[in-house]
């Protein structure tokens, strides 16, 4: 219990830091003390609870960055790295029964000195290149864009205010975003300078950055005088970022982690003013204030999870958000997780304010030899406790291995989604993940099927959506997709 | 001949009715045994889900809809099993030649004793087509058929998760009875088992759910069941002796009167 009250001073602390004030505009303040009190709650689970360890494909309610449109499909790619000297090949085809298909191919090749990858595909979103090679004593790159600077405040920002780093921004992200296009240059070791030029957000920009210790300094500017900079300052766990442009205008965030055991607590603090807009990535600036928690506890038995996070964009545009997570892990792969989210405002800068949320998911995973089967239920209401459901899903999976590599996997989910809101479902692709953006009343079924052929693997999936005896129509024909992938030793 | 289809449509929506609360919303191949993985060879084509063991089975079932003599369901299944692999086939009559249907069902998977998965088809057909209707110029007209799989695991001793998604494609005639996914779990100690299930909303409904305890003394097994929307409640029992069992199971209906299944059957462990 020690552990507990001082964890949950260090986070009353936190919440009580200079600034935080600021942003409990009057009618936050039951805002603030909830976060409290989910702090509070969340350090007494610690003490009362054990360790675990979080799975990575963990995902509560999966959302695409703000700068995506709300109800559409968004892909993004898989940052699965290539070994040096290898070349992958690929080749897919995907549509719906009775329309034509895509057709994509993809080249990636890793050499000592250069590396990079091609794909094109009509209508494929991730159609494009990149390459990158050695020269002038670094390294020389041209094509896709996602670098990330210190906190992100003018690149490579959190997709979501509650987040603390991309999940698709700067070397090491497990997702490829893409911010702009154009070419860098990065000179010493971690990228001593590092250079750019490129279109971002239909703005041609230049760039640089120096890092000297723990010291960083960017600077961005476009053709019509525009320029914004930064000053960072990273050592071991706590990164702190002040970011100002030629008006004045800043802002600055602070983050800091400690550890302590098997408890880690994460802080971090943002302010600034709200006209300050990142001339790269201005839909993904985020807010201007933001205060938020994070609390982790790993365990040989599972892992606990809590974050508490409150920001505004702008007067009267804001939001809050309380999460716990706890997963109990039984053997190598059988799990439970339970978890729990509380929502207030909106978590965009634009569009509709979704206002109250509160939801719950529960997700059971087992296997035994050669089998894998998990169960998930999610539902997040417009009133407490979940009532008012606005969207409610429960999906089955199960997973066959076969002989060589091949196996099997069948996903069937059931929906409802309430007017107006959205609900992605998690595809994950040989070289892309999709969140497919799914809306009203239905099910979807998704087989998959991975086999060894042609010298390498073969990745064929059949969804079919719809309800038993619905009327056919656009949206209930079926989705295929065929993929072929080969991996070989260019030397 | 209107009045027939009325008749008929009748039947399907209490039909509809019954089964959004029935157990496991079965229906061609209804057993009177536990939800859940089982012996019978009318359940693993019912639910897609295979028996753990792999003996041969052979089992014939009767279901008398709320009371109604006009729809009752026939079915006979048998199964077999070879090492991991179990099969199951049958063949299922519901209503009075005039408005009834015959199936037809096929069930294939995998199982060992913590856990399993299996594949399920069935194809329908009406039994009277009149004569120059459009049922009779076009197959689909008189006949669907629907595709759907289940998987089981044992979680922990005693511990059972399964999902059941009976209807993950169909095609043709809608199935009587929309079946969406069904989540379960039961736990078993010293003779007495617990279970909880929870069917999917289907269409604008809510979600259903389930629970129920048996208990086995012996060669007997005795258990009651309630399920929601609306409350409701049914027992049975089940006695087995070497291969052979004998199942009988009750659900009343506050509204629609009272469903009795029947099964006798050759098979292995059942439940």
């Amino acid at each position: 219990m020690t552990r507990a009250a001082s964890s949950a001073a260090r986070a009353a602390a936190l919440l009580r830091a200079p600034g935080s004030a600021a942003l409990l505009a009057p009618g936050r303040a039951a805002l603030c003390a909830r976060a409290l009190v989910a702090a509070v709650l969340a350090a007494l689970l610690f003490a009362a609870a054990a360790r675990a360890q979080l799975a990575p494909d963990s995902t509560g309610y999966a959302e695409p960055p703000p700068e995506e449109p709300e109800g559409a499909d968004y892909e993004v790619e898989s940052a699965d790295s290539l070994a040096e000297g290898a070349i992958e090949l690929g080749l897919g085809a995907s549509g719906r029964v009775g329309a034509r298909p895509r057709q994509t191919r993809r080249v990636r090749f890793n050499d000592r000195t250069l590396g990079g990858s091609v794909r094109e595909g009509e209508g494929d979103p991730l159609a494009g290149g990149s390459i990158e090679t050695g020269a002038l004593a670094g390294r020389v790159g041209v094509g896709r864009l996602a670098p990330r600077w210190g906190r992100g405040l003018l690149l490579g920002a959190a997709a979501e205010p509650w987040s603390a780093a991309a999940s698709d921004r700067g070397a090491g992200a497990p997702f490829r975003g893409r911010a702009g296009r154009g070419a860098w240059y990065r000179l010493g070791e971690g990228g001593a300078l590092e250079t750019l030029y490129g279109r971002f957000a239909k703005r041609d920009l230049t760039g640089g950055r120096a890092r000297a210790g723990p010291f960083g300094f960017g600077a961005l500017a476009d053709r019509a005088g525009h320029a914004q900079a930064s000053l960072s300052f990273c050592r071991g766990r706590a990164e702190h970022e002040l970011a100002l442009d030629r008006a004045g205008r800043w802002r600055a965030e602070a983050a800091l982690e400690r550890t302590a055991g098997p408890l880690t607590l994460a802080a971090r603090v943002r302010g600034g003013l709200a006209g300050l807009r990142s001339l790269a990535e201005p839909l993904r600036s985020g807010p201007a204030r933001t205060l938020a928690l994070e609390l982790r506890d790993d365990a040989p038995w599972g892992h606990v999870r809590a974050q508490a996070a409150l920001w505004r964009f702008a007067p009267g545009r804001g939001g809050a958000r309380a999460a716990l997570e706890v997963r109990r892990r039984f053997d190598q792969h059988g799990s439970l997780a339970v978890g729990f989210e509380e929502r207030h405002g909106t978590h965009r800068e634009s569009g509709r304010v979704p206002g109250f949320r509160q939801g719950a998911w529960g997700e059971w995973r087992g296997a035994a030899a050669g089998l894998a089967l998990a169960l998930r239920h999610e539902v997040l209401g417009a009133e407490r406790l979940g009532r008012t459901a606005v969207r409610t899903v429960t999906a089955a999976r199960l997973e066959l291995e076969g002989p060589a590599g091949s196996g099997l996997r069948i996903t069937h989910c059931v929906y409802r989604v309430r007017s107006g809101e959205s609900l992605y479902l998690i595809e994950t692709a040989s070289d892309r993940v999709i969140l497919r953006a799914v809306s009203g009343t239905g099910r979807r079924t998704r087989v998959e099927v991975r086999a060894p052929g042609a010298g390498g693997h073969l990745n064929a999936a059949l969804e079919v959506p719809g309800v038993a005896g619905a009327r056919s129509s656009e949206a209930t024909r079926p989705r295929w997709t065929l993929d072929w992938t080969r991996r070989a030793r260019s030397r | 001949m209107r009045a027939a289809r009325i008749t008929r449509l009748a039947a399907l929506a209490l039909l509809a009715l019954m089964g959004s609360g029935a157990r496991a919303a079965s229906q061609d191949f209804s057993c009177a045994t536990l939800p859940g993985p089982a012996a019978s060879a009318g359940a693993f084509i019912e639910g897609g889900l295979p028996p753990p063991g792999a003996g041969p089975a052979l089992d014939a079932s009767y279901t008398r809809w709320f009371g109604l003599p006009e729809l009752e369901t026939r079915a006979v299944a048998c199964g077999a099993g070879w090492r991991l692999a179990r099969v199951a086939a049958g063949f299922s009559q519901t209503g009075e030649p005039d408005l009834g249907w015959s199936a037809v069902g096929f069930a294939c998977g995998v199982a060992r004793p913590d856990g399993g998965a299996g594949l399920r088809a069935v194809a329908r057909r009406d039994r009277a087509v009149e004569p120059g209707s459009a049922a009779a110029a076009r197959l689909e007209a008189r006949a669907g058929a629907e595709v759907g799989w289940g998987a089981w695991l044992q979680a922990a001793r005693g511990l059972r998760f399964w999902a059941a998604v009976p209807q993950s494609w169909s095609a043709g005639v809608a199935p009587p009875l929309d079946r969406p996914l069904e989540c379960g779990g039961e736990f078993e100690r010293d003779g007495l088992t617990l279970w909880l299930t929870r069917a999917a909303p289907s269409g604008g409904a809510e979600a259903d759910h389930g629970a129920g305890a048996a208990l086995r003394s012996g060669s007997l097994v005795a258990w009651v069941a309630v399920r929601d929307r609306p409350l409701r409640g049914g027992l049975g029992l089940v006695a087995s002796a070497r291969r052979l069992f004998v199942a009988a199971g009750v659900e009343s209906h506050p509204e629609l009167g009272e469903t009795v299944r029947l099964s006798l059957g050759l098979a292995g462990a059942v439940r």
